[in-house]
């Protein structure tokens, strides 16, 4: 072969895919950089899925398409699907890789050694700051291997060129303990980099099946797919102790966004940083301890959407967990709340919880949100607060796909933080999933918003713009403030000196008017316990519980 | 020959039940504002506690050391005395590293049996008293160092903490750290199991905490013998005390209070229940 045709490229992704595939856990047991969590197998999967199905809706078989078409689709598909920082980097290879191929029919020599190049400077301007000894350098390594072949002339043959990335890859994977030192603390290859390896190798399978790769498996040196105790002992436990903050991932999508100023932004402000994208739409990745400056910057760009944000303290300390030899008992056991609002996720993210699905009343999530969100906790079973009644059925549908996924069908934030508090990592989801449903009982949710229109409910009649003020979600009081409908509210849930009250304050809605509600609870009911929290949520001016 | 009782100040056990078991207790050291005090001997409860909320660096601890066991164990073997050794769970403490050393140190063979309670503060006070009543009942020094580790498992801790910052600061978070968390005020539970703090669950205030801790420990009984420990505030501890009658008469609940080493990290306003289960 001295062409690669279009549909040769995209049956080599796809077969590479494959290869990932059956690599991931290796890959994920490897994980200790940038944060030791144990996900960058996942990560690179979920992002070579989705730039595979990208090129199989675009690019359907039996037809011919030019290299140009399928790597500008595996470039999109990876560029929208992409997870994590080694899923981004990936994805800016293949946007790369795609730029150079424009308007190109099928891929000689030539092509692929201005593919390589390309892809491989996309990959480290994709980052803040590159650090050499991970997938970067490989990606380099590959590259420079394949032009330097293409330039001395000896190599004409495509394949040939390939076979070289492949080479390089496997010598730039061996050396990366030499160059970051947390691997060879740790005792392994990069994670990312062998993802890179066994992509380039899996591809070359495809292309030309007679080449054998089986080089490839001497990185896989644990039995039966499981290389948990790949990484030496002790390493894991040191990481404990550190804070890595929340990975924070996104989109923004613009008329006319400025990447370089994004970038720049983040990389001053956030660590491990990654942003890609054009002028329509950048993806952003980076590490922060607070994620509402971050947010808050990125929604003044533009609109937001794909937002994704994990504990990696929680996905650290779960991955150590699993490298030890008898892992505790319901330690892989995640909780996945559903919410909206900064200081509402921050609560159930301080709290333990693994991630949070961003959702609520006017924002439902979909069964495959709620899905992706379960698989990016990495646990053995993951029990879902839906936190509003619109959202039970989504995450019931989730629990009906897989066996993993439990629900609790809280209706309510307030039920949600009550089921959140009897919540035992150590105890077994049965016995979460009685506590935490026992305890819905306990607590009465009010909450307090706006009417979008004149109405009458359960002989309350509104006019539009009036305050609303709900009981465990049927409306029992309209009133000229939001204010004084929390407080009828909060007085038929019954109140009484022994009660405590939390008061969620939604965005917009200033301290300083929850504080007056909280006075006046105090002053009718003395010794009753009033705690006011910035839940940041929108379209709610307050929620509220009673215990 | 008599058979003696050793453990550490981590037992908190009230002086009263130490002199009359005669039990001997080494004390633990506190390190407040870079000076080292024996805990319970050069600082009490009291002036720890305000230091530890005053000081503006957090207060250490350290075991006692190897040359503390020594005098202790050549002491008692040398005037012809066999010693039973029970000390603070090894997950949380180096305290039996410093005794098995001092023990590695003494004549092959000589009479001190060491033993890991996998306990901590009172649970371990009432394991070193099942121990002590054993010995005045009589018996073998090993046979009876067997069955105060047979016995380890029918003892229980259970303490709820005002607040999980001197556990944090203090390097001990362990299992507890998913309990952490500040924007909503609780009260976190922990529990004593396997030798170390486990979580259990997070009341909203003091109330509600104590009102579970007197659950916890119901769901133990029946019981043997029970202990309630405060570290700041007695007269809640006399409220847990009155409200745990139910499964013992008040007079023979045991008051005790979280020493200078205890109090290091579970800090101040927490209260615990020790409970020996019968079997």
């Amino acid at each position: 072969m001295d062409q690669i045709r279009g549909q040769d490229l995209k049956q080599a992704f796809t077969v590479a895919t494959a290869y990932l595939e059956e690599y991931r856990d290796t890959v994920n047991a490897l994980n200790v950089f940038p944060v030791p969590d144990g996900d960058t197998g996942t990560n690179m999967l979920l992002t070579m899925r989705s730039a595979v199905q990208s090129v199989t809706e675009g690019c359907p078989d039996g037809q011919e398409h030019s290299v140009a078409r399928v790597s500008s689709a595996l470039a999109q598909g990876a560029f929208f699907g992409a997870k994590g920082n080694s899923g981004v980097i990936l994805s800016q290879f293949f946007k790369g890789f795609s730029d150079a191929l424009a308007g190109k029919e099928s891929l000689a020599a030539d092509d692929l050694s201005l593919a390589f190049k390309l892809a491989s400077n996309a990959a480290y301007q994709s980052v803040g700051n590159p650090v050499e000894g991970t997938m970067l350098t490989v990606i380099r390594m590959a590259s420079e291997a394949v032009q330097g072949s293409a330039a001395q002339g000896s190599n004409e043959n495509v394949l040939g060129l390939w076979e070289a990335a492949f080479q390089a890859s496997q010598d730039a994977l061996s050396h990366t303990p030499e160059q970051l030192p947390v691997l060879r603390e740790a005792g392994v290859v990069d994670a990312g980099g062998l993802g890179i390896v066994v992509l380039i190798g899996g591809a070359l399978q495809s292309l030309a099946p007679l080449v054998d790769i089986s080089a490839l498996s001497r990185f896989q040196r644990a039995a039966n797919g499981s290389a948990t105790g790949l990484i030496a002992p002790g390493f894991l436990e040191s990481t404990l102790e550190q804070d890595w903050g929340n990975c924070t991932q996104f989109i923004i999508s613009g008329p006319d966004l400025d990447l370089d100023a994004v970038r720049t932004r983040f990389q001053e402000t956030a660590l491990s940083t990654v942003v890609v994208g054009d002028g329509h739409n950048i993806r952003v990745h980076i590490h922060v301890e607070n994620t509402g400056p971050a947010l808050a910057y990125a929604e003044s760009q533009g609109a937001l959407s794909d937002i994704k944000i994990e504990n990696m303290d929680y996905q650290n300390q779960l991955f150590a967990s699993r490298h030890q030899a008898n892992p505790a008992k319901g330690a892989a056991l995640a909780l996945l709340p559903v919410t909206l609002g900064a200081g509402l996720a921050h609560l159930f993210r301080e709290s333990g919880c693994a991630a949070v699905i961003q959702g609520g009343q006017t924002m439902n999530p979909s069964v495959q949100q709620i899905l992706d969100a379960v698989h990016s906790t990495g646990a053995n079973d993951i029990i879902v607060l839906p936190n509003n009644a619109n959202v039970i059925l989504a995450a019931e549908q989730a629990a009906a796909s897989e066996p993993c996924i439990h629900v609790v069908p809280t209706k309510s934030i307030p039920q949600g933080v009550a089921a959140l508090l009897v919540f035992n990592p150590e105890e077994s989801w049965e016995e979460n999933v009685d506590a935490m449903t026992a305890a819905l009982a306990e607590v009465a949710s009010v909450e307090v918003t706006r009417a979008v229109r004149d109405a009458n409910i359960n002989g309350v009649s509104v006019t539009e713009g009036q305050f609303i003020g709900l009981l465990e979600g049927q409306m029992v009081t309209a009133a000229e403030t939001p204010e004084i409908a929390l407080r009828i509210a909060l007085d038929q849930a019954g109140l009484s000196a022994e009660a405590i009250v939390t008061i969620y304050h939604g965005a917009g809605t200033p301290i300083s008017d929850a504080e007056s509600v909280a006075a006046s609870l105090n002053h009718d009911f003395p010794g009753i316990q009033v705690d006011l929290i910035d839940g940041g949520q929108p379209n709610y001016q307050y929620l509220a519980s009673v215990e | 020959m008599t058979i003696r009782i050793v453990t550490d100040s981590s037992a908190d056990l009230p002086t009263d039940l130490v002199q009359k078991h005669q039990i001997t207790v080494l004390p633990c050291y506190v390190v407040v504002n870079d000076q080292t005090f024996k805990d319970g001997i050069d600082i009490q409860a009291d002036e720890f506690y305000r230091r530890l909320q005053s000081e503006a660096r957090t207060p250490t601890t350290a075991q006692p050391t190897v040359a503390d066991f020594q005098a202790v164990y050549r002491d008692l073997v040398g005037q012809g005395d066999q010693v039973i050794s029970i000390h603070v769970s090894g997950k949380l403490s180096g305290t039996l590293n410093s005794a098995e050393q001092a023990k590695a140190s003494l004549d092959d063979g000589a009479p001190v049996e060491i033993i890991d309670s996998q306990l901590a503060s009172i649970s371990l006070g009432l394991a070193v008293l099942d121990a002590a009543i054993m010995v005045a009942d009589g018996g073998d020094y090993r046979e009876i160092a067997a069955k105060v580790r047979q016995n380890l498992s029918s003892h229980h801790g259970l303490f709820a903490l005002d607040t999980l910052e001197y556990l944090q600061k203090g390097g001990r978070i362990g299992k507890a750290r998913a309990f952490m968390g500040s924007v909503l005020s609780v009260k976190p539970i922990l529990r004593l199991q396997d030798g170390e703090a486990h979580p259990v669950e997070r009341p909203r205030n003091r109330e509600r905490a104590m009102r579970r801790l007197v659950e916890l420990a119901q769901d133990l009984a029946p019981v043997r013998r029970m202990a309630v420990i405060y570290s700041t505030d007695p007269e809640r501890m006399a409220v847990l005390k009155q409200a745990l009658t139910g499964l013992l008469p008040a007079d023979q609940i045991i008051e005790a209070r979280f020493g200078s080493t205890l109090g290091t990290y579970i800090g101040p306003d927490a209260l615990g229940v020790a409970v020996t289960q019968a079997s």
